[in-house]
């Protein structure tokens, strides 16, 4: 994967739009998935991840080649995120049944559990603890990786997440 | 940190990267004797595995949208770069060529004859002819509905 990856990202850096569409194809319902478990909104991780290609369409100085294309693409994603988060700045309320409710394929996968966790403990985080743990756990990057996405350092990642995770249990003994 | 945040840090550290022996066996002698730091332990893999259970959504739409947004990303380049390539005198000054025109232009809708005047006359000519003396005005404008009743 890793290699198709990089021939992708190379064919595309050479003006190959079908290698961007490839791209495209791999990592949209991740991205959007990881915007939607953040924001809580579908319409504003929609346009966040279609954003984000765009700035790549648009990009004159692309890197020759990326460690790793799933880590720029988030990086690029994670930038248009808090940007946009930051211009918004209107607290929404994070609704369970706005993410889950609208798909009915995907809420029949979903127990009481988890749209409790949603709405009770990811919902009360805020997005820059979101966005991590969601990196974390459901986007299944390494502290490494995170550490390359966010710009932090590996222990501070480390004790993010030490921290983020004993608020959620805290959270979870208030319920 | 006190020592039990130590080893719940330990905890927390295990779901993302697995830890070496020794700090491993360290952690389950502190898990045997302490039940809040088992609790923990329970509480976060729980809840990291709800994270990594969460369903992969899907956007509506689908991948064509890459080839839209290229299309319409150039359309709206062109179109700025026209936009700039203007002066503002001279946008300036075909505004006011236009509204002049609209002034200056004659009427070209059919009316009625109002009160004695033509109907398919300018209003340029109208105003030129009633300038004129008032008599061959008059004489015009009764040959002109002499003419009107002969045809019908």
């Amino acid at each position: 994967m890793i290699q198709e990856d990089q021939l992708n990202w190379q064919r595309f850096r050479s003006g190959d739009k079908k290698a961007l569409e490839r791209i495209y194809n791999d990592y949209r319902d991740k991205m959007y998935s990881y915007c939607l478990y953040v924001t809580g909104d579908r319409e504003m991780s929609h346009d966040l991840v279609q954003e984000s290609f765009a700035k790549l369409l648009e990009s004159p100085n692309l890197p020759e080649k990326v460690e790793s294309v799933k880590n720029y693409l988030f990086i690029c994603l994670r930038n248009q995120l808090f940007k946009h988060l930051e211009k918004t700045k209107v607290r929404r309320e994070y609704l369970a049944t706005a993410i889950l409710d609208s798909q009915p394929t995907a809420a029949a996968e979903v127990s009481c559990e988890t749209r409790r966790f949603l709405q009770d403990i990811l919902g009360k985080l805020k997005p820059d603890e979101r966005d991590l743990i969601l990196l974390r756990s459901h986007q299944q990057l390494s502290p490494a990786e995170i550490s390359k996405i966010t710009g932090l350092s590996n222990e501070a990642v480390r004790v993010r997440l030490f921290r983020i995770r004993k608020k959620m249990r805290q959270l979870a003994g208030e319920l | 940190m006190n020592r039990c945040d130590q080893f719940q840090k330990l905890i927390s550290d295990n779901l993302d990267t697995p830890l070496d022996s020794g700090m491993l066996n360290e952690l389950q002698e502190h898990l045997a004797s302490c039940d809040d730091c088992v609790r923990f332990s329970e509480t976060a893999g729980n809840q990291d595995l709800i994270l990594k259970s969460l369903p992969i959504q899907q956007p509506e739409g689908d991948a064509i949208e890459v080839q839209i947004t290229d299309v319409r990303t150039g359309m709206i380049n062109r179109l700025w770069h026209l936009r700039i390539r203007v002066p503002l005198p001279v946008a300036a000054a075909a505004l006011l060529i236009f509204v002049a025109w609209q002034l200056i232009e004659p009427e070209t809708t059919p009316s009625e004859s109002i009160q004695g005047r033509p109907a398919a006359q300018s209003r340029v000519e109208y105003l030129q002819t009633e300038r004129m003396q008032p008599a061959v005005a008059r004489l015009i404008s009764s040959n002109q509905t002499k003419s009107k009743g002969v045809s019908q």
